[in-house]
């Protein structure tokens, strides 16, 4: 029975492959302009709209929710947490495209590369996937509970989300005049027409 | 009558597509695919034929035999697969490659493994158990050849597309039908032997559809830049992951 399911298991995993690969669309050329411009608004928006430490404090803000509940109506406090509540699935949201945005520029660039390392490609991709699953989580927790009554999950993301900008913006800086050097130099003599 | 109409009517269409095949160059560009269906239509036919003519034990032994030249020349399918569609692409086709291969022989050598130790059993239930292993590693292998494709986003073309969806449908439909006859016996054979007729017929017309006019591979007009350059983009686009991750990990802890 279990190699039954097995193997049916099998079958149907594959057709289901074959079906997004029916319906995939086509891929950008390699290196265009576009792909470029993709890849650092999604650098600048992840550097500066979306991870800097104040947004992510005030988007994640208790005491925004104790201010509002101290002076307010129910009305008011409903209103404050719907808004609170889409503003923290914006967040997660754009963070998820840009992550994927990203994902899509590496596997673009680096299908070009004759030596690729079979061990780093694979890290990469459960690197990605892993991020790309976590801000669906994240996504779930803030449908379902909302950032302020999830606290209990979301509360210390707002005292630490703060450092995520600062070692963001350390770790995104192969955009930035000083690391961009390599960056250049492998993809501005390519780019297509 | 229904099911001789369904079989007569693959030998047609076989034969129409390879006609196709020899006067666009798709016969030129996917030889193995080609090969692999002229030897489909011939074995069906002599398959055919000997059923009419012989003994059940005869037909019985005439089909595993051509059965198993036809898994060996599909393994040459998906690996024509594998090297057309990413012939512009070194590293992901070593890739490819390499974990394809992999596992390929990792479900072979369970197969063999599984054969040795059941030498005993029925050789007609081990011979479905051994071709569903087979074809499972097929599946596994494309599989994973649609996962590079799908993972670095390869262009390919039209021809290649239909080989992959029509062959794809047609070794998923042959794992089914062998999984279920294996666990529940030669009685559900009548039962699926349609089901596996329809679909194979469902293969073939998209195959004559996809492959009616040769459409080449989108060719990557970019040079391949240095390895060196691959280990410092990977480097960097790792670091910018770990971080990122570490900070919407923290976010939601």
């Amino acid at each position: 029975m279990i190699q039954l399911i097995l193997f049916l298991g099998l079958g149907a995993v594959f057709l289901v492959l074959l079906y997004f690969f029916a319906r995939r669309k086509d891929p950008k050329p390699e290196g265009g302009a576009q792909a470029l411009l993709q890849a650092h608004h999604a650098i600048s928006s992840l550097r500066t709209g979306l991870l800097p430490m104040d947004l992510v404090d005030r988007v994640f803000a208790q005491d925004d929710l104790n201010f509002v509940i101290s002076k307010s109506g129910k009305q008011v406090r409903e209103l404050f947490r719907r808004e609170r509540k889409r503003m923290a699935l914006l967040w997660v949201d754009q963070v998820r495209r840009h992550v994927s945005s990203l994902r899509e520029f590496h596997s673009g660039q680096s299908r070009l590369y004759a030596r690729l390392n079979f061990r780093t490609e694979l890290g990469l991709a459960l690197q990605f996937s892993s991020l790309l699953v976590l801000c669906r989580v994240l996504q779930a927790i803030f449908y379902v509970q909302g950032p302020y009554s999830a606290r209990h999950v979301v509360g210390p993301a707002v005292s630490v989300a703060g450092k995520v900008c600062a070692v963001s913006e350390r770790s995104l800086a192969f955009l930035e005049p000083t690391g961009s050097d390599a960056f250049r130099g492998s993809a501005g003599p390519h780019v297509a027409a | 009558m229904l099911t001789l109409m369904v079989w007569w009517g693959t030998f047609v269409l076989e034969a129409v597509i390879l006609l196709r095949c020899y006067r666009n160059r798709v016969l030129q560009t996917y030889p193995f695919f080609a090969t692999y269906l002229a030897f489909v239509l011939l074995s069906s036919m002599s398959e055919y034929v000997v059923f009419k003519t012989r003994s059940g034990s005869t037909y019985q032994y005439w089909y595993w035999s051509m059965e198993f030249v036809r898994v060996i020349l599909g393994y040459s399918v998906v690996l024509e697969v594998m090297e057309r569609g990413l012939e512009s692409y070194e590293g992901p086709r070593r890739l490819g490659r390499n974990a394809g291969l992999l596992v390929f022989a990792f479900i072979v050598g369970l197969t063999t493994m599984q054969w040795v130790v059941r030498w005993g059993l029925p050789s007609l239930r081990t011979s479905v158990e051994v071709e569903r292993n087979l074809r499972s590693a097929e599946l596994v292998l494309l599989a994973v050849v649609l996962g590079v494709i799908f993972y670095y986003r390869v262009p390919i073309g039209r021809n290649l597309e239909g080989i992959i969806i029509g062959y794809g449908l047609c070794v998923a439909t042959v794992v089914a039908d062998h999984a279920l006859r294996s666990y529940l016996g030669e009685r559900f054979q009548s039962t699926f032997s349609v089901a596996a007729g329809y679909s194979y017929l469902c293969s073939l017309m998209i195959w004559l559809v996809f492959l009616w006019s040769y459409q080449p591979n989108p060719v990557p007009v970019r040079p391949n830049p240095l390895s060196s350059d691959y280990d410092a983009l990977a480097q960097r686009v790792r670091k910018a992951l770990e971080s990122t991750r570490g900070h919407v990990k923290r976010a939601g802890s």
